[in-house]
């Protein structure tokens, strides 16, 4: 029959629910499925394969957040892949195929494939004030969470740093950090940006996940520091066509996407959007930009309709064209706000299988 | 692009001509005639490789020699003309695939490997998974005529602990 080598390559092209059906097949199965050869050159390529988008949905009145993926805009969307809680103001975030959410004080990373939830160790007593952030290091394969904790709002911060792994654990990477994080964050090709008040105002920190150091602090294009968000520093970064993006909401139909074009150079482009009612019915409420599709680069809005039903619109801005998805799966509560969260770079994690 | 033609010979005695462009696909071929060890007389044993194996090998060596020739010719196509261009050889290559059996499969893989073809080998390679991708843990065993060393008491308890998998 066929070498171990062949074999390893047809296994790599299995989706994971297959991968994890089959470990029962015979032990040299299981053991090339669980060696860290194979992990690694799975999760490799993954990289390489189609994203998807991830959709969590939380509804305020509640603190279970569902979450869907689909490939490309379906007609309409039903399952939830996966439900977690969480009571935390703090949303989830997704990187690499694992999701992180808060819940009860706690950390939680979960692979919403396998439905297998890690609860991580404490690094020490509970602060009143804390952000995190999730990183993936695609050169070592590794997930980490980047941890910021004080006791008092003017207090420095301590840094540290959890490496998901056999003995998962907690490193301390600096002490008396004096950024104080804002918003949220995202993690692209082994970095984490997010938004800081640093010693030098308002800034985009670029943290290295795989050397753990915060290697740059990029000023915000002056146009955008205006804008009411930004200045007070709830602001959304998005994932746009791989780079680190700012979204700027003008109004309920112009935003301004200012696009991090060169981190060295600290150079950002201006992509103007507007939303006309050709794209975005107006019977629609709440219109909200959540995401970029990769590859595609449409734009994927959230709106609910007067019956509370919820939609996705996908809107392609090189023609303007839009298609409308009516969200099956899921009816927001009478008036009540829905958390929605996109993550647009979404592949299937093997981890922990 | 020179049009010599190379024999080729099966394990069981059958001959094909083949274009050397075509025949360069395959990286063993190529060293070969780079080191000039092919005779032009003479045909090129291969001695893992059958006849009705070789042939498809090298059904997919000539479509896919038109193509590269193609990708030259028209250097400044547009991307609507590339994405038809790819549409077609998918296209082909799905039906290429999906007249065979998995055991033809299986003989076609290791005949690419033998060959280094590695282009064939992603196409077997995926085409298999995707042939395999819904099957029961016994029925990969007898595809793939693997033994069970699980004892009950450890497939159970793996079949538990994944038991999200068999939904």
């Amino acid at each position: 029959m066929i070498s171990q080598d062949l074999l390893v390559e047809i296994l790599l092209r299995l989706p994971v629910k297959s991968l994890a059906r089959y470990l029962c097949v015979s032990k040299s199965w299981a053991s090339i499925i669980r060696s860290r050869y194979f992990i690694k050159s799975y999760q490799s390529r993954c990289l390489s394969r189609q994203h998807r988008v991830m959709l969590a949905f939380r509804d305020m009145s509640s603190i279970r957040c569902h979450f869907f993926s689909s490939s490309q805009p379906p007609s309409f969307v039903t399952n939830a892949t996966w439900c977690i809680d969480y009571n935390s103001f703090r949303k989830p975030d997704c990187v690499n195929g694992l999701i992180c959410v808060e819940h009860m004080h706690r950390l939680w990373i979960c692979n919403p494939i396998t439905g297998k939830t890690i609860l991580l160790p404490q690094s020490g007593p509970s602060k009143p004030f804390t952000l995190w952030y999730m990183g993936y290091d695609p050169i070592n394969y590794q997930y980490k969470v980047l941890f910021f904790s004080k006791e008092g709002v003017n207090d420095p911060c301590k840094v540290e740093v959890f490496t998901l792994g056999d003995q998962g654990s907690w490193k301390m990477i600096e002490d008396g950090n004096f950024q104080t994080p804002q918003s949220r964050g995202i993690c692209l090709n082994g970095f984490v940006y997010y938004g800081a008040r640093t010693m030098h105002g308002s800034r985009i920190v670029r943290f290295d996940v795989r050397t753990e150091k915060f290697v740059n602090f990029i000023e915000k294009p002056v146009e955008a520091q205006n804008i009411y968000g930004h200045y007070l520093g709830f602001f959304n970064i998005m994932n746009y066509q791989g780079k680190p993006a700012l979204l700027c909401t003008k109004s309920i139909t112009k935003h301004d996407l200012w696009v991090l074009k060169d981190v060295e150079k600290q150079e950002w482009s201006k992509v103007s959007i507007f939303i006309t009612r050709e794209m975005c019915s107006f019977d629609l409420i709440w219109p909200c930009v959540v995401g970029f599709v990769q590859g595609s680069g449409e734009l994927i809005v959230t709106a609910r309709d007067r019956f509370d039903q919820f939609h996705l619109v996908y809107i392609d801005l090189t023609t303007n064209r839009s298609r409308k998805v009516r969200f099956e799966g899921i009816r927001c509560s009478y008036r009540s706000s829905i958390v929605v969260v996109a993550f647009t770079d979404y592949v299937e994690s093997i981890m922990s299988l | 692009m020179s049009s010599n033609m190379i024999m080729l010979k099966s394990s069981d005695g059958a001959s094909f001509e083949i274009e050397e462009a075509a025949a360069r696909k395959s990286k063993i071929i190529a060293n070969m005639i780079e080191v000039e060890c092919v005779d032009e007389d003479k045909a090129i044993p291969l001695q893992n490789v059958t006849g009705n194996i070789l042939a498809l090998v090298i059904e997919y060596c000539n479509k896919h020699i038109v193509d590269d020739d193609d990708d030259v010719a028209t250097e400044e196509a547009s991307e609507e003309e590339e994405e038809a261009k790819k549409k077609k050889v998918d296209d082909w290559e799905a039906e290429f695939m999906n007249s065979m059996s998995l055991e033809t499969m299986f003989e076609l893989l290791l005949a690419a490997n033998y060959l280094n073809i590695k282009s064939l080998i992603d196409l077997v390679c995926q085409t298999i998974a995707n042939n395999i991708k819904d099957k029961t843990p016994e029925e990969v065993r007898k595809i793939f005529s693997i033994e069970n060393d699980f004892t009950p008491e450890e497939e159970e308890e793996i079949r538990k602990e994944n038991a999200w998998a068999f939904g």
